[in-house]
Order: C-alpha cells, then sequence, then structure tokens
C-alpha cells in the first residue's frame, strides 16, 4: 500500500468508528477483523498480526 | 459376515472411532463455548461472528459445531498414506464427496464391498478378479474434477463410503495391495 493509500484506509476508519458510535465500537472492529482475516487466508500471519497489535496498549 | 476379513481388521476399529470420539468432544466444548461465551473476550468474538454471518456466510460456520459432518479417518492403521502427487481431493480416511454422473449419483455406483473409482478402462478391466466393484468414470467429469482425478487415477472407497487409498497413477497391484490392507488389518 502507498502512503496515499494507508491514510485513505486510516481517514474510512476514523470516519466509521465515529459512525457506528461507543456502543458497537468493540464490535464493528471485532467483525472487521474476522472480515480482513478471512481475505487474508493466512491465519498463522493473523495469529501473530494478534499478537503485535496486543504490544505496547499500556504505553 | 462373509468371512473374507482378517483379525487384524478388529484392531482398526478402535483407533477409528477413538479420533472421532475426541472430535466430537472437542466440537462439544466448542459449541458450549459459543452458546454461553465464558469471558468478554468470547462473547465480543460470538456476537462479530452471529453478526458478520447476516451478510458473510463463512462467519456463520463459527456457529456451526460441525457435529454431522463424517470425521476423517486419517489415523486409522488400515488406511493407506496419501499419494502426494493429488493436488486436492478428499484424502484417504474422508468420506467420498457426492457428484453427479451420468444422470445419476456417484453413492450410487458404489459396490456392495469395496468399490475402485478408475478413470482408465485399461485400468478397470485389469481390476477384474478381484474382491471390489470397478466403477469407470470419465476423465474431465464432474467427479474426476471433485476428486483432481488424472485419466489414470484411482480410489479405493471402503463399504462406509469412505477412502481407504488413492494413486494419481495406479496401478491393478497397488490397489490389490491396499485392498489386502484393508480387509486384513495388515499386507498380505
Amino acid at each position: 500500500m502507498t502512503p496515499r493509500e494507508v491514510e485513505t484506509v486510516y481517514e474510512a476508519l476514523a470516519e466509521t468508528l465515529d459512525r457506528v458510535g461507543p456502543a458497537r465500537r468493540e464490535l464493528f472492529l471485532a467483525k472487521l477483523a474476522l472480515l480482513l482475516s478471512h481475505d487474508l487466508a493466512d491465519a498463522p500471519r493473523v495469529c501473530s498480526r494478534i499478537d503485535e497489535a496486543a504490544l505496547n496498549l499500556e504505553a | 459376515m462373509q468371512g473374507r476379513a482378517g483379525a487384524g481388521l478388529l484392531d482398526s476399529y478402535s483407533p477409528e472411532r477413538r479420533g472421532a470420539t475426541l472430535d466430537v468432544f472437542a466440537n462439544a466444548s466448542k459449541s458450549a463455548r459459543f452458546m454461553t461465551p465464558p469471558t468478554p473476550g468470547w462473547q465480543l468474538m460470538r456476537d462479530a461472528a452471529l453478526n458478520l454471518a447476516l451478510s458473510h456466510p463463512f462467519a456463520g460456520e463459527l456457529a456451526n459445531p460441525r457435529q454431522m459432518t463424517p470425521y476423517t479417518y486419517a489415523e486409522s492403521p488400515i488406511v493407506a498414506p496419501d499419494d502426494p502427487a493429488f493436488g486436492g481431493g478428499p484424502v484417504p480416511g474422508a468420506p467420498l464427496p457426492e457428484a453427479r454422473v451420468e444422470g445419476g449419483f456417484l453413492s450410487d455406483r458404489l459396490g456392495p464391498s469395496f468399490t475402485a473409482l478408475c478413470f482408465d478402462p485399461a485400468l478397470a478391466r485389469a481390476l477384474d478378479g478381484l474382491d471390489l466393484t470397478p466403477v469407470l468414470l470419465q476423465p474431465g467429469s464432474e467427479a474426476a474434477e471433485l476428486l483432481h482425478a488424472g485419466p489414470a487415477s484411482a480410489y479405493l472407497v471402503r463399504p462406509d463410503s469412505h477412502i481407504a487409498a488413492r494413486w494419481h497413477s495406479a496401478t491393478p497391484d497397488a490397489l490389490r495391495q491396499a485392498l489386502a490392507l484393508s480387509t486384513a488389518g495388515g499386507p498380505t
């Protein structure tokens, strides 16, 4: 992905997170994770990304 | 009872069903975890899967405990190792998938005992005298595609319609040996 494409995704996520509202944000993100995992079709890679995303959450 | 099986066959019964039983247990606990999520994390993922399933059917499979899916007897002592020349299709131990064959179904063509699915008329003829039903299928047919079979391939199917062995390039002798393994519980 080009920096411009990353930015497009970033904006779409920010806007959609606001639109779905605080009560449904978690549900939305979990659905999105399942959908993207299905597209990626690489379970070991998804699992290692899950571990990476869980790093430094308290920083 | 026809007196054709060896004593070793009995010893294969427990390993086959033990594997299937463990599979049922694993599915039952997966199912329970789905019905009653033990923690907020499990609950969120359950809700996400159910909600996603409304638009994307793949997510619904997470809710299906799959207890009705026949078990693949891959660890059975009377199931042959797979032929690595296959690029897909059902492996030995798996149930034979259904396919349309000339206006009927593949399962209708199976014999009362073992069945050899062949795609080469010469191979099918060479199996004369073996205690099995040869079934000649067309290369390129729906069944051939489903089984990833080439013109020289063959599948040996058990009376319970699980696959005993398969070869991408079969020989009559390989079929004879696999039939002996499947009925006697060991090579004869």
